[in-house]
């Protein structure tokens, strides 16, 4: 490979190239000093733990990304307007601020088996607990972004004449949205630890669940191939939020956003 | 004094014009930070007539920019009576249009759709005549062109210029101006200058113009305004009788020297000589 080629792909040559190296070391010094699988599984372990689940892994995946999903998808419906409302209206947002910020202080660990008990063993517990941890962040990053419009592009509206919800619409909104994606960033990774930490708790299927379970028969690498697909799936859906906006929302995408 | 004689003298001619925007004894009061009540400007009386380029100098803090404020509804006078048109102010409404220092386009949207931005939020469908109005106006300042273009793509000028055709789209009587040069380069500057200028001359829209510059103020007006600072008050108001077209060759005229004298010795005379 020319040094050229290298220079033009090193942004992509380099993480792989770290990765297997990384990957390989572990393996080695696994298979070298014949660590027990309890303490650290290796790569290869992982890999057995995953295969022995079979297609059971990408049934169970798929659950636990309904879970993320949904849950996420609702944190949206609630932040986004939720946000819209407190930074627009005052005393909305002195009434209902400090009771969110409570509501964002429980210790999701915590308070999710009560839930279970309150909302019983189904996909309605299960969203409650993701959008509990989820919809803060982007409820924050909205409010953030209306409040931070420039005061001259508020002029603007005003001056032409536009109503309150007009302004929001047309200026306001458009505008905060690279705060929003800010806190959409935040709400999918954080959807994920929801979603896990609900199947804990209250599931008979789903990765968080298999970690469980596969952990309460000591089978670490099982449990291991799950937590990776989940780290996968947290990275995918990040990547994802970052793909929507460079594809819809380009003028939110600065220097400073990547 | 010679110089008030002038200004009989053009005034006379000049109040065949119908008085469009009458400021009558404004005062405006903030409430700082610390609680202390700032006069941002005080027994203001202003008689803008139809037609006509108004500019307001004077140092910062004189209050020109509250009056530009207090004209596009921003505001609300503490003490005082502000009318347009003979009727009250309205807050909001397709009669006045803002320009500020910073161009202010949308960054989610094309030229084009800049410029048709008060249309939409009027409410109303865009048609295909506010589309070629559009267009038309951005030919006028040379720039049809650019209407597909994202207002990122386009240099601080250009963009200005942009922001001058919105605040024409709805063809509002008048054009209110917040030192929508100040932030240009020289050249770019004397460019925008110019097309106002002939903009001004094609549509006879009654143009209110803040600027720091006393020459940008001189070449372009048909009256100054000037204002002096803690409180903001009107100083003194002069004709500025040079013929028209004026063009950038009019900065090299005595008279255009001799307005632009005077207006300086009006910011920087002591009060107690007024």
């Amino acid at each position: 490979m020319s040094a050229s080629a290298f220079s033009r792909h090193r942004r992509f040559i380099l993480p792989v190239a770290a990765f297997v190296i990384f990957i390989g070391v572990w393996q080695i010094v696994s298979s070298l000093f014949a660590i027990p699988v309890y303490i650290l599984p290796s790569p290869v372990d992982i890999y057995d733990g995953g295969s022995r689940l079979g297609l059971a892994l990408f049934s169970n995946m798929g659950e636990t990304l309904k879970t993320i999903l949904l849950g996420f998808v609702l944190s949206c419906l609630v932040g986004i307007p939720l946000g819209i409302l407190v930074s627009v209206n005052r005393t909305i947002s002195e009434a209902i601020y400090p009771i969110i910020v409570f509501l964002n202080a429980i210790p999701i660990v915590a308070i999710a088996p009560v839930i279970v008990v309150i909302f019983g063993t189904d996909m309605t517990a299960r969203l409650i607990i993701v959008m509990l941890i989820a919809f803060f962040p982007i409820m924050v990053a909205t409010a953030t972004g209306i409040l931070a419009t420039p005061e001259e592009m508020r002029d603007l509206a005003s001056v032409t004449g536009a109503s309150t919800l007009t302004e929001v619409l047309t200026i306001r909104l458009p505008y905060a949205m690279t705060y929003v994606f800010g806190g959409l960033r935040i709400g999918v990774t954080v959807s994920v630890v929801g979603a896990v930490v609900a199947e804990f708790v209250n599931a008979n299927k789903g990765l968080g669940f298999l970690v469980v379970s596969s952990t309460s028969q000591f089978d670490i690498g099982m449990a291991m191939a799950c937590v990776t697909l989940l780290a996968v799936i947290s990275v995918f859906l990040y990547q994802s939020v970052g793909l929507v906006q460079r594809l819809f929302f380009p003028w939110t995408v600065g220097d400073a956003v990547r | 004094m010679a110089t008030a004689e002038m200004m009989l003298a053009s005034a006379s001619k000049a109040t065949e014009a119908p008085v469009l925007i009458d400021i009558d004894g404004v005062s405006v009061h903030f409430e700082s930070q610390d609680g202390t009540r700032v006069t941002a400007l005080s027994r203001l009386d202003l008689q803008i007539r139809a037609g006509e380029i108004l500019s307001l100098v004077g140092p910062s803090g004189c209050g020109k920019s509250t009056t530009l404020r207090l004209i596009a509804g921003l505001q609300a006078p503490s003490e005082g009576v502000l009318s347009i048109h003979g009727g009250a102010k309205r807050r909001g409404f397709s009669e006045v249009a803002i320009v500020f220092q910073k161009p202010t386009l949308l960054p989610w949207l094309n030229v084009l759709k800049n410029v048709l931005y008060p249309v939409r939020v009027l409410n109303r469908r865009i048609t295909a005549a506010d589309k070629a109005r559009a267009i038309e106006l951005l030919a006028l300042v040379g720039l049809s062109e650019a209407a597909t273009k994202m207002p990122k793509e386009l240099s601080g000028g250009m963009q200005q210029r942009v922001a001058i055709c919105r605040s024409l789209i709805l063809d509002p009587k008048i054009l209110l101006m917040d030192e929508p040069f100040g932030a240009l380069d020289a050249l770019t500057r004397e460019d925008l200058q110019l097309d106002l200028l002939r903009i001004h001359a094609e549509t006879k829209k009654t143009i209110l113009l803040v600027t720091h510059s006393i020459s940008e103020a001189v070449l372009l007006s048909d009256r100054v305004a000037v204002m002096s600072a803690r409180p903001g008050r009107m100083r003194d108001l002069m004709e500025i009788d040079i013929d028209t077209p004026r063009t950038h060759q009019t900065a090299s005229e005595p008279k255009f020297s001799a307005y632009a004298q005077r207006i300086r010795d009006q910011i920087f005379e002591p009060r107690a000589g007024r």
